[in-house]
């Protein structure tokens, strides 16, 4: 199934096996978990949140110190 | 981490209020700065305090430092504005320039010309300090909060402990004592980490500035990366090394040497251990004093 994903002014589709967590997805994308948030809408999402098709969610890259 | 709409945010709430209670960072009466960049940690903090001190009857005065990075501080420096504006909370604010002659980006300049061999962050964090201390004793504040989170507190042992500065690593804490000329720190995010901060600005609908220092690289933002990802793949880590720091300067604290007696700078005036502050040092250094 395919999902789109907005990050860093980017926005792509990706595609991912059914059942996928959004921190699966983050693996995947490369992203540390502990750097960004994901939001579906107005609303932030859990790393053990399931994909749907066609679902948008986005990175936000929270981790600004160093 | 959870993130109940509702429950998420009074989870942050109740342990920011248990770090203020527990360590007396801010009692009725009192007046007590908030050290603001605009960034989500000194936002979150800001609306936090702004909030229970009218609950518990204590002033908040808001302080911020421009130090003149192009591209970067002015989106942070309105984002503080609006925030100390919506709260009805007075903002002080003095930049580099208008204290030492020059932003950031000029010494920064003048840095590579003189060839010190000083990063940014040395002047960056020495002066915005020394501003920061200034402003805070002028506005006649008790203590001066800021918004160092879990990951900063945990960075910064990391940091001290691979550089081998005991003195810093067992200066750390909640809470730095009272010395004179200079007014007390406290960081009542202390124990949030950093991504729970984050996600409270958010669910709040805070605005706050994400961007990123153009000058932040180096050891600081490797030890950074290294501890997230390390806490990926091991939960809790970062607590751990909280916890067991808090555990050996315990154990050390009767070990500790006493501070040197602070004299007033030769040149400024303003306190130091030594005959002339390390702002004044750094800024003989680059021709500007």
């Amino acid at each position: 199934m395919k999902v789109r994903v907005k990050a860093e002014g980017r926005e792509r589709e990706v595609e991912v096996a059914e059942g996928t967590t959004v921190g699966r997805l983050l693996e995947e994308l490369g992203y540390d978990r502990e750097s960004v948030l994901v939001r579906k809408g107005k609303k932030l999402v859990v790393e053990e949140e399931r994909l749907s098709e066609g679902e948008e969610l986005e990175v936000l890259r929270v981790v600004t110190g160093g | 981490m959870l993130l109940c709409d509702r429950c998420f945010p009074r989870s942050v709430e109740r342990r920011f209020r248990k770090a203020v209670y527990e360590k007396r960072m801010a009692l009725p009466g009192e007046k007590i700065g908030v050290a603001v960049s605009g960034g989500k940690d000194s936002i979150t903090l800001l609306h936090l305090m702004a909030e229970l001190g009218r609950v518990k009857k204590f002033r908040v005065v808001a302080l911020s430092v421009d130090e003149g990075i192009k591209g970067y501080r002015e989106e942070a420096l309105t984002c503080a504005r609006e925030a100390a504006s919506s709260l009805g909370v007075e903002h002080r604010v003095v930049s580099f320039r208008e204290s030492f002659g020059a932003t950031l980006d000029e010494m920064v300049r003048l840095a590579g010309e003189e060839g010190t061999g000083l990063d940014p962050c040395t002047y960056c964090g020495v002066m915005r300090r020394y501003l920061l201390n200034r402003m805070a004793r002028e506005a006649g504040l008790v203590r001066v909060a800021t918004g160092h989170n879990l990951d900063d507190e945990v960075q910064a042992i990391l940091l001290n402990y691979l550089r081998g500065d005991l003195s810093r690593l067992l200066r750390l804490g909640p809470a730095y004592s009272s010395r004179e000329g200079f007014v007390p720190r406290v960081k009542p995010l202390r124990e949030i980490p950093e991504r729970e901060v984050a996600a409270y600005a958010l669910l709040k609908g805070l605005r706050v500035h994400l961007g990123q220092c153009p000058y932040a690289r180096g050891i600081h933002a490797e030890v950074r990366d290294f501890l997230n990802r390390l806490e990926s793949r091991h939960p809790n880590c970062k607590f751990g090394v909280l916890r067991t720091f808090e555990r050996l300067k315990e154990g050390l604290g009767e070990d500790r040497k006493p501070e040197a007696e602070l004299v007033g700078c030769e040149v400024c005036g303003e306190p130091t251990p030594g005959r002339v502050c390390r702002t004044c040092e750094l800024l003989k250094g680059l021709g500007l004093r």
